[in-house]
């Protein structure tokens, strides 16, 4: 596997494409930097996200993953710099605002599942639906039948397994149709079988032109991806592509 | 397989069925309010409508009765409790002479051992036939001939039928009429001919001396005064004349009811007080149970932020839900003191001791209606701190809290 390193140079930009396409960038992230106080979580981080690219985040803890994905995922703004999501200036957007994009192109799959513990399968699916629009049960159990969990749209979170879950909260993340399907370790909490079981609907969602960023720390998860971003100490490090264009 | 449809409410009341216990105590408190605010309310409007309209259906405007007796004859008329007490009867021919008086009848009252009716004593009321202005409005069904002295009408409360017969002082009599509700006394009384009074006085033994007058006494005199007269103008034309003569003293039947007046004057400060405690426990109680369990439900709060719900579906949510349980405390409380009241109006109206008449339909749904929006207030009130404070955290990292 060819790895391609990128001058650790703040002011580069990364630029996370095909060569020979002219298709839209969906995310252009550009000097972003995210200050805590006396601590820079992000320190001038550059990108730029084709639409139906895979990318995957990499980097130890406290690499500043977390509070990229949250400001890719219109859950936090940056102190400075800028990020356009879908041609949108989100960056200088309100809370209610965010919450808005965030409803409409974003399809987030998180670690721990997080579905509503009082409602069952289906309807963790439909409640993302009553969220954004309206709800549509035919849809919603097609969106279960794609990940494989029909018969069980019916059950509540805690007669699933693990990678049942998962499988719920992907097809949750899918039911709006979102421009950019945003993962934070959706793997993280799952044994083998069921982790081949997640990368495996991902590689089908990328293949129908889905854009992913996978947020991970293992190296495994991130191989999935075309390219993996590695960040350290708030900064991008390196820019591999894993070259599975 | 058809979900129930995803709602605000539906939302709202699923986070209410998943804590039962917290819901069931919320829904309590709640419930202690309503039911005290609407059964206070409901009974307290029995009790004065039975007291306002008692003057008017007593008949009379002016009672007398021997001196000292002024209470003896309240109770008896308010609560049906026994009571014996005697004047002499000449008095009433006396009365008749007196301008601004329209009708006037005397009534003996004899408190009966336990009869055959009866769990417990009741009161015997013979009354004139001739003159009687009070007893006849409150036949269920007009007598078609006088009474005979063995015969005797009842009151609505009392449980023999119109046909049995009844023992006092080991003399039978039967039952020819029973009385419509009177909310007063009556309804625990049985009425006789004066004549009929007079033999078991005499074979009870009840007035000692001189037996050869029992034909000429009664127990109180009843007067109903003229529509252009006051019954307190024709008490001091009375009074000088005969009060002394003949130791009695007057009841005005208005001035009656201002003591009790006062009573429930009393009682609706203490159903009152005690209604705006429960409300303000129940505030409190809301408040600080859906303040507690903030941090319980952060994460669910933040997933459901992350997801698209706006701030205000959200405090919108909250809200519907302390609004379903003040709404749920709030029936429960109408619907127990309702039945209570239904149930056992007759034991706690005479547990009161005072007259109470059962409130119309409309009069009822005015009182709930009024009850139910003060207690669908409570949850939404004691819960909008809470509300808007939980929507305000930093939700992504809420949510990864623990990972």
């Amino acid at each position: 596997m060819a790895i391609m390193n990128i001058d650790n140079n703040n002011t580069n930009h990364h630029n996370i494409n095909n060569n020979n396409t002219n298709k839209t960038h969906i995310l252009e992230v550009k000097d972003v930097s995210k200050i805590y106080g006396s601590l820079h979580a992000l320190s001038d981080v550059n990108l730029t996200v084709e639409e139906g690219r895979w990318l995957s985040i990499m980097g130890p803890s406290g690499s500043g993953k977390t509070t990229l994905m949250n400001i890719i995922g219109c859950m936090d703004t940056p102190t400075c710099g800028s990020v356009h999501l879908d041609g949108q200036d989100i960056t200088r957007l309100s809370l209610s605002e965010l919450t808005k994009i965030r409803r409409d192109k974003i399809g987030l799959i998180f670690q721990q599942f997080h579905l509503v513990p009082y409602l069952t399968a289906l309807e963790n699916v439909m409640v993302a639906q009553y969220y954004h629009s309206m709800v549509d049960e035919k849809e919603a159990l097609q969106a279960l039948d794609r990940v494989g969990l029909a018969a069980r749209a019916k059950h509540l979170p805690r007669q699933l397994s693990g990678g049942e879950q998962q499988r719920v909260c992907i097809a949750r993340a899918l039911i709006n149709y979102p421009k950019l399907i945003l993962a934070d370790e959706p793997t993280g909490n799952l044994d083998e079988a069921n982790e081949e079981m997640i990368m495996k609907l991902l590689h089908q969602l990328h293949e129908e032109g889905s854009t992913i960023i996978v947020v991970t720390h293992s190296p495994e998860v991130s191989q999935h991806a075309q390219t993996t971003v590695v960040l350290e100490y708030g900064k991008v490090a390196r820019v591999v592509n894993n070259h599975i264009d | 397989m058809q979900e129930k449809p995803l709602t605000m409410s539906n939302l709202a009341w699923r986070n209410i069925e998943r804590r039962p216990f917290r819901s069931c105590c919320l829904i309590i408190v709640i419930m202690l309010f309503s039911a005290t605010l609407f059964g206070g309310s409901v009974l307290m409007k029995n009790l004065s409508l039975g007291i306002s309209g008692m003057a008017d259906r007593l008949g009379a405007d002016i009672l007398i009765v021997p001196y000292g007796y002024e209470k003896n004859l309240e109770v008896a008329l308010l609560r049906g409790e026994p009571s014996s007490f005697y004047l002499k009867a000449d008095l009433v021919d006396k009365l008749k002479d007196i301008k601004g008086i329209s009708a006037v009848s005397p009534q003996l009252f004899i408190a009966s051992l336990g009869a055959s009716c009866c769990s417990s004593k009741v009161q015997l009321i013979g009354f004139d036939q001739q003159s009687d202005f009070v007893i006849k409005p409150w036949l269920q069904t007009e007598l078609t001939r006088p009474l005979t002295d063995n015969e005797v009408v009842v009151g609505s409360k009392i449980t023999s039928q119109v046909g049995d017969e009844i023992i006092f002082f080991n003399h039978p009599f039967k039952i020819v009429a029973k009385m419509d509700s009177t909310g007063m006394g009556f309804d625990t009384s049985v009425f006789m001919t004066l004549q009929a009074a007079h033999n078991l006085m005499q074979e009870a033994g009840l007035v000692a001396g001189d037996v050869d007058h029992f034909a000429d006494y009664a127990s109180s005199i009843f007067i109903k005064v003229d529509s252009d007269y006051e019954p307190k103008n024709i008490v001091n034309q009375i009074m000088p004349r005969y009060a002394v003569d003949y130791n009695i003293d007057f009841v005005m039947t208005k001035g009656m009811l201002t003591s009790i007046a006062k009573w429930l004057t009393s009682f609706s400060t203490l159903v009152y007080s005690l209604s705006a405690i429960f409300w303000i426990l129940a505030v409190i109680v809301i408040f600080v149970i859906f303040s507690a369990t903030l941090n319980e439900r952060k994460r669910e709060i933040s997933l459901l932020r992350i997801m698209g719900a706006s701030r205000k579906m959200l405090v919108n949510m909250l809200l519907r839900e302390s609004l379903i349980i003040s709404a749920l405390g709030g029936i429960a409380g109408i619907v127990i003191a309702g039945v209570l009241l239904y149930a056992f109006s007759i034991l706690i109206c005479r547990s009161i001791g005072l007259p109470c008449v059962n409130i119309g339909l409309a009069d009822t749904f005015y009182y709930a209606s009024v009850v139910f929006v003060l207690t669908l207030i409570i949850g939404p009130l004691a819960s909008i701190y809470s509300a808007l404070s939980i929507t305000k955290f930093d939700t992504y990292s809420t949510l990864r809290e623990g990972e």
